[in-house]
């Protein structure tokens, strides 16, 4: 099977890399007596985290949740684009066109107008998030789909199988390792999606505790809330590999 | 089944280069229950003949009869099974799911089918049946894929250099099988070889494809007794008739 495993030294390793960092930045910072609103200490930064963890808790569950509901709104419409244009290559030119319209508006722009559209709720934070995660999703999964081998396709025809029939026993198992290559990179941006569209309007999430500690030039507090999103984001990219190593166990082992 | 075709040519069109015509006025009748091998020099189109069979590749020119319909039905029949060199197991399905899915694949109800199970037993893969392909060597999933070939219950073997990926005597021994197998099922076997020896160690009649563009130059009857000798004497004489056959 694969080399992928777990292993214990890989964290302490990862560990040692990461101390270091830490303390010369909270070195750096107390050496050079630099002001806290320019940037604050890691030991100040945590002890705003600990002070506020009511509020922090909250403001990530409701980030994490238009996160979420947006990558899943994303996934299920990339990976239905993908399936419709792998069964119908044809229509492929004219729905990439459109796809890669979509993907090319700066999402900054119509963050604001989604809000003016939708009101300050979840939705037009799980919309901006939908349409952040949708392409790399389509894309992948898309090449996935035309990623099967010759040999398997030539098998499937010798036996007339039909079109959905190839797609449903060849072509979208060939394109799962694909899905979560795309995941793995949706997964995190799932959640700047969400906290850019919190920053244009919104009345919870951690996107809108940065704007307001942002504005008060609150750095530690902000910091704060930068360090749990990124905490958050390796959280669910470790979650897609474990899911990943669970269903894909043939990559790298095919005949 | 029979098989018989007349006047069949092919010529591939290729982007930029022209076309290639690979296949010239072929003429062949192949008898129900006979065993035919087919060799040629490389790159002659036995590939293309047999995917011509298979309905994988349609030709450009000529008859083609399997029994008394014309391929493209008895394709959809799945009266034609077709095995290469690549075993083309899906890496995701254990060996039993493999062999499953050709028969979930445009089933034929009408048709009395061996198991799965039965077809595992046949191919001696029964302990490996939840294994998957990329666990086993070379030649267990050569198995997997002779038992998938079976599973059909085709009439028509079409069985393109099956065993040429393989170790000569996994190869000899595969092969072997393949002989039992037909004559248990009284099936047609059309068998594309590089080997002159394994030609004549198996077929009824060997035939010779000329270099590309191809037809059939020349055909050799062998009419020695299975199980075969290859270190008698009868044996050698056909293996140099046909060698001197090849080198023209």
């Amino acid at each position: 099977m694969n080399a992928r495993r777990f292993y214990p030294a890989d964290t302490l390793l990862a560990f040692l890399i990461i101390a270091p960092a830490v303390l010369l930045w909270e070195l750096g910072v107390r050496i050079a007596h630099l002001p806290v609103y320019i940037l604050p200490a890691p030991t100040a930064i945590l002890k705003t985290l600990m002070e506020n963890l009511n509020l922090y808790a909250h403001a990530s569950l409701i980030t994490l949740e238009e996160a979420l509901a947006g990558l899943v709104l994303g996934l299920l419409a990339g990976v239905g684009i993908a399936a419709l244009l792998g069964m119908w290559p044809r229509l492929e030119r004219g729905v990439m066109t459109l796809a890669i319209l979509i993907k090319s508006t700066p999402l900054v722009a119509i963050a604001p107008l989604l809000t003016i559209w939708l009101g300050f709720g979840i939705l037009p934070k799980v919309m901006i998030t939908a349409l952040l995660t949708f392409f790399p999703v389509l894309v992948n999964v898309l090449s996935g789909l035309r990623s099967t081998d010759a040999a398997i396709l030539d098998t499937f025809h010798s036996w007339h199988a039909s079109r959905w029939e190839v797609f449903l026993y060849a072509r979208a198992p060939s394109a799962l390792p694909h899905l979560f290559a795309a995941l793995k990179v949706t997964a995190p941006l799932a959640l700047i999606g969400a906290v850019v569209a919190e920053w244009t309007g919104a009345s919870g999430g951690l996107g809108r505790t940065m704007w307001m500690a942002y504005t008060n030039l609150n750095l530690p507090f902000l910091f704060a809330a930068v360090f749990l999103l990124a905490a958050m984001g390796m959280i669910l990219y470790s979650a897609v590999v474990l899911i990943e190593r669970k269903i894909i166990f043939w990559e790298g082992n095919a005949t | 089944m029979r098989l018989s075709i007349v006047g069949l040519n092919h010529t591939y069109s290729l982007p930029r280069k022209g076309s290639l015509q690979v296949l010239k006025d072929i003429h062949l009748e192949v008898q129900s229950g006979e065993f035919v091998a087919l060799i040629g020099p490389s790159g002659c189109g036995k590939s293309t003949f047999l995917r011509i069979l298979s309905g994988l590749v349609t030709p450009c020119r000529g008859d083609v009869r399997l029994g008394d319909s014309d391929p493209s039905k008895a394709i959809a029949r799945k009266q034609v099974s077709w095995m290469a060199q690549n075993p083309a197991l899906l890496p995701w399905r254990s060996v039993l799911d493999n062999v499953t899915l050709s028969q979930k694949i445009n089933p034929q109800n009408s048709r009395i089918l061996m198991s799965p199970q039965e077809l595992l037993e046949l191919v001696k893969l029964t302990d490996f049946s939840t294994a998957y392909p990329f666990t086993l060597s070379g030649g267990m999933q050569q198995r997997v894929v002779l038992a998938r070939t079976l599973a059909s219950g085709a009439d028509v073997w079409l069985m393109d250099e099956p065993f040429t990926a393989l170790d000569e005597l996994t190869r000899e021994a595969l092969s072997l099988e393949v002989l039992n197998l037909w004559a248990r099922f009284h099936a047609t076997v059309l068998w594309v070889t590089h080997s002159i020896q394994e030609a004549v160690r198996l077929a009824d009649r060997v035939l010779v494809m000329s270099p590309r563009p191809s037809h059939i130059s020349n055909q050799v009857k062998v009419s020695l007794p299975r199980p075969r000798d290859e270190t008698s004497t009868a044996f050698q004489q056909v293996v140099r008739t046909l060698r001197e056959n090849l080198s023209l």
